[in-house]
C-alpha cells in the first residue's frame, strides 16, 4: 500500500535531480566567466 | 574486507595530480592573500555570485554526501535519499541570515564577533567552547574518511593516505587564505556535479529505470516503501542537524562577511538549490545495485561498486575525483575557519587585543599547522568509531540554534537565555545521545534550547541596541567599552 507501485516516481525523482545538477553546473560556469569578464569575481 | 577498486598506481597518479594542481592554485592565489588581514581570513570580503554560490556548495558537499548518500539509498531507499537532501534546507533558511549578518556586522570577522557583542563574554566562551570542539569533530570525520576512502578506492594505507590529504589541505590553505580555498572550491564543485551527473546518467542509459524499479520491488521492495520509520525519523533529525551546523559554524559567517554586499542571500540560497539533487544523484546510482545482482560488502562502497561494475576502471576513476574534491573542499574551509575563530576571538581578543596584522598572519599559520596535526594525531590510530563523532557533536550544534537565530533578529532575547539555551540544550542532547540514540541528539539539544531561549525572553525582554554590533575597523582595534554607569575616570584607569 505505501510502497511505489510503479517506476514513475523514481523517474521523475531521479531525473528532475539529474537535470538540477546540470542546470546548476551550465548556470555556475555561465556567471563565472560574466563576473570575471565584468572584472566582478572577487 | 573487500579488494581496493582501483590499482594503488593509478590511485597515486590521481592524487599526485591533484595535489599538485591544488598546492600551485593556493600558491598563486597567495599573493592576493597577502596584501591584508582582509584579504587572508576573508577574500578581500568581496566575492561575487558565481565564486559565493559555489564555495558554499561545494564545502557542504563533503565525502559524507557522496559516499553515505548512496549507502543510505541502500539502506533506506527513497526517503534516505530525500532526507540527506533535506540538508540544503540549512543554506537556503541561512540565506536570509547571511544578508542580515552582513549588514549588521560589516567588518565582523567570525560568528564569535557576534555572540561577544550580542550576548557578552559568558555566552562567548560557551559558543566557543561547542564551536571549536564542533570544528575539531569535522574535522577528524573528514581525516579519517579521506584514509578509509583512498584506502578502499585504491589500496593506498590508510596512514599514507590520511597523511596526504591533510598536509595538501593545509599547504594550499596556508598559503592562498580564504581566496585558494574559494577558489578551489569552485573547480571542486564543478568536478563533483559533473562527475555524478555522468555516472548517474551512463548507469541509467545502460541499465533503464523499469528493471531498476522491478529489481527493487522484487527484491528490496522496503526501499520503495513510503512510511519506513527508521527513514524519516532519519530526515527530522538530519535537517535539524544540518540547520544547527550551519546556523553556528564560522565557516558559513566567514562567507557571510567575505561575500560582497548584496551577494550572501542569493549565493546561499543557489547553494541550497544546487546542493539538493547531489544527495540524490549521488543516491540513484546505488538503487541499481539490487538489479545488476552485486554482492555489496560495506554499504558504504555501494556507490563506487556500482560505478566500477558498470563503467569499469573510469568509473572508479571518476568517483575517486569526486570523493577527493568533496574531502578536499570541506576539509580547507574547515581549516581556514576554525583557525580564523583561533586566532580571533581566543589569541587577539582574549590575550594580544593589540597585536599587528603580521602577528596575526604568523598566528593564522600556526594555527591552521597545529590543527592539521591534531586532527593527523587522533586519526592515526585508526579508531573507526571516532569518524562517528560528528554525530556527537549534533547534540551541541542543535542546541546553538535559537540562541543564533533569535540573537539575530529579536532585540528581546537575553544573554543569560542564550547561554542557558547552550549550556542545557547540549547536556540535554548529550543525555538523549547515550540513552536514547545519535538520531535524536540534535533534536532534543535544539528543542530544550528553543524552550529556554522562548522563555527567558519572555520572561525578561531586553532592549538591544543593534548599533553595538558595529564594532571596530581595520585602523581601530576592538576596545572593550565600559558600562554606561562606570564613571568615566574609573573606566579609563
Amino acid at each position: 500500500m505505501n510502497h511505489l507501485a510503479s517506476s514513475g516516481f523514481l523517474t521523475l525523482l531521479v531525473s528532475i535531480s539529474i537535470l538540477g545538477a546540470l542546470v546548476a553546473t551550465i548556470f555556475l560556469l555561465t556567471m563565472l566567466v560574466k563576473e570575471w569578464r565584468s572584472g566582478k569575481l572577487w | 574486507m573487500h579488494d581496493a577498486i582501483l590499482s594503488p598506481w593509478i590511485g597515486w597518479m590521481l592524487l599526485a595530480v591533484f595535489s599538485v594542481l591544488w598546492i600551485t592554485l593556493g600558491w598563486y592565489w597567495g599573493h592576493k592573500a597577502r596584501r591584508s588581514l582582509d584579504d587572508y581570513m576573508l577574500a578581500g570580503r568581496n566575492v561575487g555570485l558565481a565564486l559565493g554560490t559555489a564555495t558554499a556548495m561545494a564545502t557542504w558537499v563533503t565525502s559524507n554526501t557522496t559516499m553515505a548518500a548512496p549507502q543510505l539509498a541502500y539502506q533506506m531507499g527513497i526517503w534516505g535519499m530525500i532526507g540527506y537532501s533535506l540538508g540544503s534546507m540549512g543554506l537556503i533558511l541561512f540565506a536570509p541570515m547571511a544578508e542580515r549578518i552582513k549588514a549588521l556586522i560589516p567588518r565582523g570577522y567570525t560568528s564569535g564577533d557576534f555572540v561577544r557583542l550580542r550576548y557578552g563574554k559568558a555566552a562567548w566562551r560557551v559558543f566557543l567552547a561547542i564551536s571549536i570542539f564542533y570544528g575539531l569533530g569535522w574535522l577528524i570525520s573528514m581525516g579519517m574518511a579521506g584514509g578509509l576512502l583512498l584506502n578502499a578506492l585504491t589500496g593506498i594505507r590508510y596512514e599514507v593516505g590520511l597523511t596526504v590529504i591533510l598536509i595538501v589541505c593545509m599547504a594550499y590553505t596556508m598559503m592562498g587564505g580564504l581566496y585558494a580555498v574559494i577558489g578551489t572550491d569552485f573547480i571542486q564543485s564543478i568536478l563533483i556535479l559533473a562527475g555524478i551527473v555522468l555516472l548517474a546518467i551512463i548507469a541509467y542509459e545502460r541499465v533503464g529505470f523499469e528493471p531498476v524499479h522491478a529489481a527493487l520491488a522484487a527484491k528490496r521492495p522496503d526501499l520503495l516503501n513510503l512510511l519506513m520509520p527508521a527513514a524519516l525519523m532519519f530526515l527530522f533529525n538530519n535537517l535539524i542537524f544540518g540547520l544547527g551546523e550551519i546556523f553556528h559554524s564560522n565557516v558559513w559567517w566567514s562567507r557571510a562577511f567575505a561575500f560582497r554586499k548584496g551577494v550572501g542571500l542569493r549565493a546561499y540560497l543557489l547553494a541550497g538549490i544546487f546542493w539538493a539533487p547531489v544527495p540524490i544523484v549521488a543516491g540513484a546510482v546505488a538503487l541499481v545495485a539490487p538489479h545488476l545482482g552485486m554482492n555489496v560488502p560495506a554499504a558504504d562502497m555501494v556507490g563506487p561498486l556500482v560505478a566500477a561494475r558498470l563503467l569499469g576502471a573510469a568509473g572508479a576513476v571518476v568517483i575517486f575525483i569526486v570523493v577527493f574534491s568533496s574531502l578536499a573542499s570541506s576539509l580547507d574551509s574547515l581549516l581556514a575557519a576554525t583557525s580564523d575563530l583561533i586566532v580571533e576571538d581566543i589569541y587577539r581578543k582574549h590575550f594580544r587585543p593589540e597585536a599587528e596584522e603580521s602577528s596575526l598572519r604568523r598566528a593564522s599559520f600556526l594555527t591552521i599547522v597545529l590543527l592539521t596535526v591534531a586532527a593527523w594525531l587522533i586519526c592515526l590510530p585508526r579508531v573507526t568509531h571516532l569518524a562517528g563523532m560528528i554525530a556527537f557533536t549534533g547534540a551541541f550544534v542543535g542546541s546553538a540554534i535559537w540562541p543564533i537565530a533569535a540573537g539575530l533578529y529579536w532585540r528581546k532575547t537575553n544573554p543569560l537565555g542564550a547561554t542557558l539555551g547552550m549550556v542545557a540544550g547540549s547536556a540535554c542532547g548529550l543525555f538523549a545521545y547515550f540513552y536514547v540514540g545519535w538520531y535524536v541528539a540534535a533534536l532534543i539539544g535544539a528543542a530544550v534550547s528553543m524552550v529556554i531561549v522562548l522563555a527567558t525572553t519572555l520572561a525578561a525582554p531586553r532592549d538591544f541596541d543593534w548599533q553595538r554590533l558595529q564594532e571596530h575597523t581595520d585602523e581601530e582595534p576592538a576596545v572593550e567599552r565600559a558600562p554606561a554607569w562606570v564613571p568615566e575616570t574609573v573606566a579609563n584607569a
